[in-house]
Order: structure tokens, then C-alpha cells, then sequence
């Protein structure tokens, strides 16, 4: 929420009359030698009491919602192999192009697994500035970063944000080669740094195609006119453990993203745009639905949602991002898929939403509201946790996420025509209140008085619909069971058949205003501790940091939490299915289950606040043959 | 915001853009929702970065020489910047001794001829003064390159809060201890920004910090060259 700014101004006032209780004098200061030409006090906006973290006092001009369509982003074409340049080999390609004087690749390391998984698609594309970005009619054109279909000219290919979105099929191994073509340093706007590092958000990938923020003896970005090829060997976990070859389809994961995540900058850069969606289907959820688990088709009713809040310069009209905040950053400007507070046309059928909270730090509580009658109560059906099938589709009439966790829902626009009076619109609201990058206030918001970021215009009359219909098989329509599984065989992986290894505690803590975990700092080339490849533990995960709150991401595997502050998540619950991400509250503790499966190598545990993560809040670890026991590490 | 405030907002003409609130104004009050925000041309967004964050307030060093902040301190230059309060002790010592571990660590880059300055504010201006602070120069045994700053209590808070050494939790903002935990480390003219915590392992920070900037510009760059263990030798 903004401040008003009659509140603003009283905050300053306030602050100056305690500078003035300091009760310096002029003779103090003349004493020391020290008064300044320009007088006592001099106060600047940056004693505002916005400035203070959630974006340097920046309140972003008045817009109007609903003006321009949502957009659907474009999915990233197949390239043949030629069409990449070098060869894209197993080992990197350190030759050293003339042309930069750096390495053709950024990569330091060979693939692992791709061997046995031969590349069968080939991807490309290029991360560059795109300078005529629209957000709304009313801003100026401006640039943001973003990633185009691979084309070598973006003047016929230009980047896009959210990048394209990549759709892959499991046991179809794809490799991206993803070229930095950024604008040279001192030409990013004021913030952004042309190195990147594209992590793709939950997939169970190598330590060399992880796009993690930092490895002891491996490179984990890449500069301008270098790319880097990245390898998904498109099998779920367990494919050379547990479930050779193919790995376990309990573990198929279905909505993920991707974005930058060069250590130190990520929360500027992902903000600059560098994201986009990533969608795996495979031979149950195929993305059409006549066939299969006949969820709603891909791409015209089956859409990859990306939400983020932005700061725009009232004066400019540019976006902008404060470098300088500790606390983490809050828009107050609201992009879907790019632009602001879009509408979408929708037929009267059922929709699949695959949301994703794009960050840097806002959490949402996300319901359908009736703009024309607020008090209706409009039901969702939540069919995924981070992008993962639920054993038991969850019916509910709100769904909060954190930064970087992903809900697909379904709506069923003809059952909200039918049932509520056949409204004209319906808006996507936003009802959780968040005044600073520390974490939510907790207030939901009355309906009408969030933040509106959709609104769909419901158009024609009712369709012909074959689709699933979770409604008759959704919690609490019928009750929850742990060995549900809905979606065919995507039920939940057992957890009790396996006996954690170890039990690992994690203190999220402050010390002196620097973040910590279990009272250490972040290390960049050290591990912290090392996990044995192929087992299970159990973490607990304490958030020690008072108000603050953090989403807590870890790579390689999802997880499975067992309890939130004490308490068992049963099944019927959004967090009873695969996680990779865990919105830790104040004062929360989570306790989890995870595989540490197939791969090798150093990952990262950090929070997803990307302004929290780029200030430290964050841990390196390792998988090897032989694991440690450290319960505090 | 209450309901109060939010109707007076919407009576002003002020109504929310993010918000509902904003969407329902468009219906209700037409008019005011459809004017044009007029931008200005654009400011040159290293402008911008100076106007807000880099203010160009006078200071003086330990050694009593008056300098200008951004004119004679960041413009065009690498910058490391903390805050201490030398009466906030053990905290002041630990981080002041451990910049000084980073300083040796990177080497002929902090001084001289050197591509990297260093600079320590005070945030207790009142008591840290030029002779307060060149005595704690003295004691941590800081080389060239590395400045101690202080200055017109108001100018160093205006500093402060510009280049973001500040919390919304009055608390943490009130605490020096806090406002000492970071080291900033800039690239003024690429406008690139970055945060190490400044009680972290030394030979951590000067990696990130060379992350940053890039090898020593005097020594020839290895084609190689990526940021890893290697970049940062040990201490002689
Ligand atoms: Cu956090």
C-alpha cells in the first residue's frame, strides 16, 4: 500500500524534530569544523518514511487498470542443430573467441547424464535489452532485460519479458543454449548487471546446468558474448538411483521458471525482467486435453501466469529499482505477464492458471472477486504445489504464494457464470497486505480493496468443455486420504518407507543486522555440509529473524513437509504435495523430507526474497558419495 | 491504510493505481483516472542514481581534509562503503579489523595507484570526529585508499539514508550495530551496486568483491578469468 502523503510528510517532520532533539548546536558543529555551506539540517526526500527500504520514497504514477490484453507469452521454437553455431558438445567450449576475449562458453563443466540422455531438442535464445517496452499505454516506451526466440537480430527477434516461455516433454532431453548479448556495463539504466546465471526454478538438474549462484572451482555466470549451454536430461528424479532409467513418475513436475540468479544481483536482474515460465508435460499431463489427464489445453486454455510488483520513477515514468534497500522491495505496481493489470477474454469453460510469484519480495493471497457484486465467494481448484500435481485436487475460495512458488488452479468461468449471476468481469485480486519487503502484514484486505491483476472478461455464452472437472473429486467435496492420487500415477512419492539418515536444524537469523544461518555467513566456495547421494533427510527449518519472513527455496529435489509449527500437514492441504519452495512466517519452524538423488555436486539453500538473497541469506551444500553428520551445520 | 485515509485519498485525487481501490475509481470517478501522467524527459539514469543515492555532501576525513561526497569520493570510481560508530564497540573493532584483512587482501587495488577507495562513515558524527577517527586509523593500521568520513551531523544522516544504510524497523535503524553490518560496494559509473556483509570471512568478501569488479586492471586479464577460489590469492 502506499503512504498517503500527508503521512509521508508527518514521517519526515517526525524525523526531523528528533535530529533536532539530538540538541546539536551551531556552535557544535562550527567547533568541529564541520558546518556546511549549505546550512543545519539539510533534509533531502530520502528522509521519507518509504525510503526506508521498500523503494527510495518512489510512488509510481496513477494508472489505469484493465487497458491493455494480458499477453501470452510466446513458447521458445525448436532450433535445428546447426542453427546454434559450435557444436554443442559434452565438454564446455573454453576455445577462446577473438572477438571478446573470453571463452565462446561460460560453462566450466561437462554435462552429467547426457550420455545416456542424447539431446533431443535444441533450444536457443538470447538475453538481451529490449528498449520499446510497453508496461501501460501511459508509460513511456522504456527497457526492460529479457529473452528472445534464439534470432540473431532483435530488431526481428526482440527480447521479450517474461521471456519465452520453454514447453518440454518428459523423456525428451532438451539442451538451451542461452547467449548473453546484455548492453555493456554503465549502459543498464541504473540497475542490472550484464553477467547472468539462468537457474531453472525445481527442475532436477546437474550441478552444471542448475544456474546456481556460486560453486568453489566452477563458473556459475557467464559474461556478455558468451553463452552457455544447459542440459535438462528431461527424466524425473530417481532416473539413476531409485527408478533406473527413466526416474519416478510420482516425481513429474509440470509448472517451473526460469530466471537469473548471478550471486549479488539476482533481485535487480529478475526484476529487470530476466524470468520466464518453463512447462514439462509428459504422457498423462499432455497438455491436451483430450488425451491423457485431459487438463485444460495448452496453449489456449492453459496459461503460464507470471506476477510481479514494480516501482515506476513518477517523473520518468522508467522503471525502477532501488540497489540501494536492505529490506527488500515492494511495487506498487502490478505486471502480469509483463503488463500492467491486464485484462484476458475468456470463454465460459474451465481455464488452467499456472501462476508464478515473480518476486523480488511480495507474498499474495490470491481470490476471485465479482467487482460488481463483492460479496460473492468464488471457488478456485488448486491442482498443483510449485508447479507439482496434488494427490487430491483442493477447492478454495483463496491460495497465498510466496516469492517464486507456483499454484496452477483451475477456474471454471461456466460455473461462475451459472452460479453468480453471470458476471460480465472477474478480477484475479491480490487481498494480502504488505507495507515493506519484510514479509506481509498478515491483514486480508476487504474484496474490491487489494490489488486487482487480472481482469477476465467473460464473453460468449457457455462452451462445449471435455476437460477434467476437479470439482467432484476435490477436497472437501471428498475427504483427503495420503494415498490419493487423482492424477493417475502423479500421486505423492512414499516417505515412510525410507528412514531419514540424518535430522538437519536451520536457524534464518539476523546477527548485527546481517543474515545468517545457524549463525554463519554465507560462503561462496565452501560447502557447509555434505549429503549422502541417495538418501533421504529430515530439515528443520526455523525462521529466528523476529518479524521478518522469508520463502525458502532449495535445489536439486523437491521436498515434502511433514509439519508447520508443530503441526502435521494432512492431506487436503495445498502444502500436502511436492514443494520446492516453504514460506516460512515469523517465528515459523517447517520440518521436511527430501531425496538428495542422481547428481552430484554443490546447490544452494537461500531465500527467495531475492533482496534477502542477495544480501547472504544463504547456503552453500554438497552431494556426495559419502555423507556428513552434522545436525547444525 | 484505513478507511478514512482511503476515501480522503480518493477525494484528493489520489487514488490507488496498484490497487482496487485505483480499478474502482476508473468507474466512479472517471475523469480523474484519465488524465495523462506528463513525464518529463528523461533523466540520464546515472543522474538519477546521484540525485538519489550519492548525494554530494561536504565531509571530512580523518586526516581533516574537507572533501565533497560524490564529487571528490565516488564519481567514476570503485568504491567500498561501510558505516561505523567507533563508540559501538566490540562491533566497530570486529568489522574495522576485518576491512583491514580485506584491504591487505586486495592488495596495490586499495591505494595509490590502486582502482579501489575505501571509505568508513560514521554514523555517530557527534563524537566521531576527524581527530577521533584518524586515531582509530591509526590503531587498525589502515593504509592509503581507505578513508575514515565524518561530517555535519545532518549531512551524514541525509547520506545515510541515501545510500540505503537504513530499515523501516526504527529499531534495527536506530541500532549502529545494524547500519554496520553492511559493506557496500559500488561501480559508480556502471551503476552497479552490491552488498557484502561486512563481518564475513574477508577472503569471502574480496571475492564477491572482485566478482564485481573484475580482476586487477593492471595485471593482464587471463582469458580464463572467471570468479572462483583462484581469484583472490592468500594473504602474503
Ligand atoms: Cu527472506
Amino acid at each position: 500500500m502506499r503512504q498517503h502523503p500527508d503521512k509521508v510528510a508527518r514521517r519526515a517532520l517526525e524525523h526531523r524534530q528528533a535530529i533536532l532533539r539530538e540538541g546539536l548546536s551551531r556552535r557544535d558543529l562550527l567547533k568541529m569544523g564541520l558546518l556546511s555551506s549549505s546550512g543545519f539540517l539539510v533534509l533531502q526526500s530520502g528522509l521519507s518514511a518509504r525510503a526506508k527500504g521498500s523503494g527510495g520514497g518512489v510512488l509510481s504514477p496513477r494508472l489505469t487498470p484493465f487497458v491493455e490484453p494480458l499477453t501470452i507469452m510466446p513458447v521458445l521454437p525448436e532450433r535445428t542443430l546447426g542453427e546454434l553455431g559450435p557444436t554443442p558438445n559434452i565438454s564446455p567450449n573454453r576455445a577462446v573467441n577473438p572477438a571478446t576475449g573470453l571463452p565462446f562458453e561460460g560453462r566450466t563443466e561437462a554435462h552429467q547424464s547426457r550420455s545416456a540422455y542424447p539431446v533431443r531438442k535444441y533450444l536457443a535464445t538470447r538475453m538481451g535489452a529490449n528498449t520499446n517496452v510497453r508496461p501501460h499505454p501511459d508509460l513511456p516506451p522504456q527497457t526492460f532485460w529479457g529473452y528472445n526466440k534464439g534470432g540473431t537480430d532483435f530488431a526481428t527477434d526482440p527480447a521479450v519479458s517474461p521471456g519465452p516461455t520453454i514447453v518440454a516433454r518428459y523423456g525428451s532431453p532438451v539442451l538451451v543454449r542461452r547467449f548473453n548479448d546484455l548492453p555493456p556495463p554503465g549502459q543498464n539504466g541504473g540497475f542490472g548487471v550484464p553477467e547472468v546465471d539462468t537457474h531453472l526454478h525445481n527442475f532436477h538438474s546437474a550441478t552444471d546446468s542448475d544456474g546456481g549462484p556460486c560453486n568453489p572451482v566452477e563458473q556459475r555466470f557467464f559474461f556478455r558474448g558468451q553463452y552457455y549451454d544447459y542440459f535438462y536430461n528431461m527424466q524425473y528424479a530417481g532416473f539413476a538411483s531409485t527408478h533406473r532409467p527413466a526416474g519416478d513418475i510420482r516425481e513429474a513436475l509440470g509448472t517451473l521458471w526460469y530466471h537469473d540468479h548471478r550471486v549479488d544481483h539476482t533481485a535487480e536482474n529478475v526484476y529487470k525482467g530476466l524470468a520466464g515460465m518453463f512447462v514439462a508435460f509428459n504422457e498423462f499431463d499432455t497438455g491436451d486435453e483430450t488425451t491423457g489427464l485431459r487438463l485444460p489445453g495448452f496453449p489456449d486454455f492453459d496459461i503460464p501466469i507470471m506476477l510481479s510488483d514494480k516501482l515506476f520513477d513518477p517523473t520518468t515514468g522508467l522503471l525502477y529499482f532501488d540497489t540501494f534497500g536492505l529490506d527488500g522491495l515492494v511495487g506498487d505496481t502490478f505486471l502480469v505477464n509483463g503488463t500492467v493489470q491486464p485484462f484476458l477474454e475468456v470463454t465460459k469453460r474451465r481455464y488452467r492458471l499456472r501462476i508464478c510469484d515473480g518476486g523480488p519480495s511480495r507474498f499474495y493471497q490470491l481470490f476471485l472477486t465479482n467487482p460488481d457484486n463483492l460479496g460473492q465467494s468464488i471457488p478456485v481448484w488448486v491442482i498443483s504445489s510449485d508447479g507439482n500435481l496434488l494427490p487430491r485436487p483442493v477447492q478454495a475460495t483463496s491460495f497465498r504464494l510466496g516469492v517464486a512458488e507456483r499454484n496452477d488452479v483451475i477456474v471454471d468461468f461456466a460455473k461462475i457464470a451459472e452460479r453468480f449471476g453471470n458476471p460480465s468481469r472477474i478480477w484475479l485480486e491480490n487481498r494480502l497486505e504488505q507495507v515493506n519487503g519484510r514479509g506481509p502484514t498478515g491483514k486480508i484486505l476487504p474484496p474490491g480493496q487489494g490489488n486487482a491483476l487480472i481482469e477476465f472478461r467473460l464473453v460468449g455464452s457457455k462452451v462445449v468443455d471435455t476437460s477434467f472437472d476437479p470439482e467432484p473429486v476435490s477436497f472437501p467435496n471428498v475427504p483427503a486420504a495420503p494415498d490419493d492420487h487423482v492424477f493417475g500415477p502423479i500421486g505423492l512419492p512414499p516417505i515412510d518407507n525410507e528412514t531419514p539418515r540424518l535430522t538437519r536444524s536451520f536457524r534464518f537469523e539476523r546477527g548485527n543486522g546481517q543474515w545468517q544461518i545457524n549463525g554463519q555467513f554465507m560462503a561462496c566456495t565452501d560447502f557447509r555440509f555434505t549429503v549422502q547421494q541417495n538418501t533421504m533427510e529430515r530439515w528443520i527449518l526455523k525462521n529466528n529473524s523476529g518479524s521478518w519472513q522469508h520463502p525458502v527455496h532449495i535445489h536439486l529435489e523437491e521436498f515434502r513437509i511433514l509439519r508447520h509449527n508443530g503441526q502435521p500437514v494432512l492431506p487436503g492441504s495445498v502444502e500436502y504435495g511436492r514443494k520446492d519452495t516453504v514460506k516460512l512466517g515469523a517465528g515459523d519452524e517447517v520440518e521436511l523430507v527430501m531425496r538428495f538423488r542422481d547428481y552430484k555436486g554443490a546447490y544452494p539453500m537461500h531465500c527467495h526474497n531475492t533482496v534477502h538473497e542477495d544480501h547472504a541469506m544463504m547456503l552453500l551444500w554438497n552431494v556426495d558419495e559419502v555423507g556428513d553428520n552434522k545436525n547444525e551445520p | 491504510m484505513e478507511a478514512v485515509s482511503r476515501r480522503k485519498a480518493l477525494t484528493m485525487g489520489l487514488a490507488l493505481a496498484g490497487g482496487g481501490v485505483g480499478a474502482v475509481a476508473a468507474r466512479d470517478l472517471g475523469p480523474l483516472m484519465g488524465s495523462q501522467p506528463g513525464f518529463h524527459h528523461p533523466e540520464p539514469a546515472r543522474a538519477a542514481m546521484q540525485r538519489r543515492h550519492l548525494p554530494n555532501v561536504p565531509l571530512v576525513t580523518h586526516e581533516g581534509y574537507q572533501v565533497r561526497f560524490y564529487d571528490d569520493l565516488v564519481r567514476d570510481k570503485r568504491v567500498l562503503i561501510n558505516y561505523i560508530d567507533t563508540h559501538n564497540l566490540p562491533n566497530a573493532s570486529v568489522v574495522t579489523a576485518n576491512l583491514a584483512l580485506l584491504q591487505r587482501l586486495l592488495r596495490s587495488r586499495v591505494g595509490g595507484k590502486g582502482d579501489i577507495s575505501m571509505y568508513s562513515i560514521t554514523s555517530n558524527p557527534r563524537q566521531d570526529t576527524p581527530d577521533v577517527l584518524g586515531a582509530w586509523a591509526r590503531r587498525h593500521q589502515a593504509r592509503p585508499g581507505w578513508l575514515f568520513l565524518t561530517g555535519e551531523p545532518g549531512e551524514v544522516e541525509t547520506l545515510r539514508r541515501s545510500l540505503g544504510f537504513a530499515y523501516a524497523d526504527p529499531a534495527d535503524d536506530a541500532d549502529p550495530s545494524a547500519i554496520g553490518a553492511i559493506l557496500k560496494h559500488g561501480n559508480e559509473a556502471e551503476m552497479r551496486w552490491a552488498h557484502c556483509q561486512a563481518q564475513a570471512d574477508a577472503r569471502q568478501v574480496a571475492l564477491r568483491i572482485v566478482a564485481d569488479f573484475g580482476p586487477d586492471p593492471s595485471v593482464p586479464r587471463d582469458p580464463q578469468w572467471f570468479c572462483s577460489n583462484s581469484t583472490v590469492a592468500p594473504l602474503p
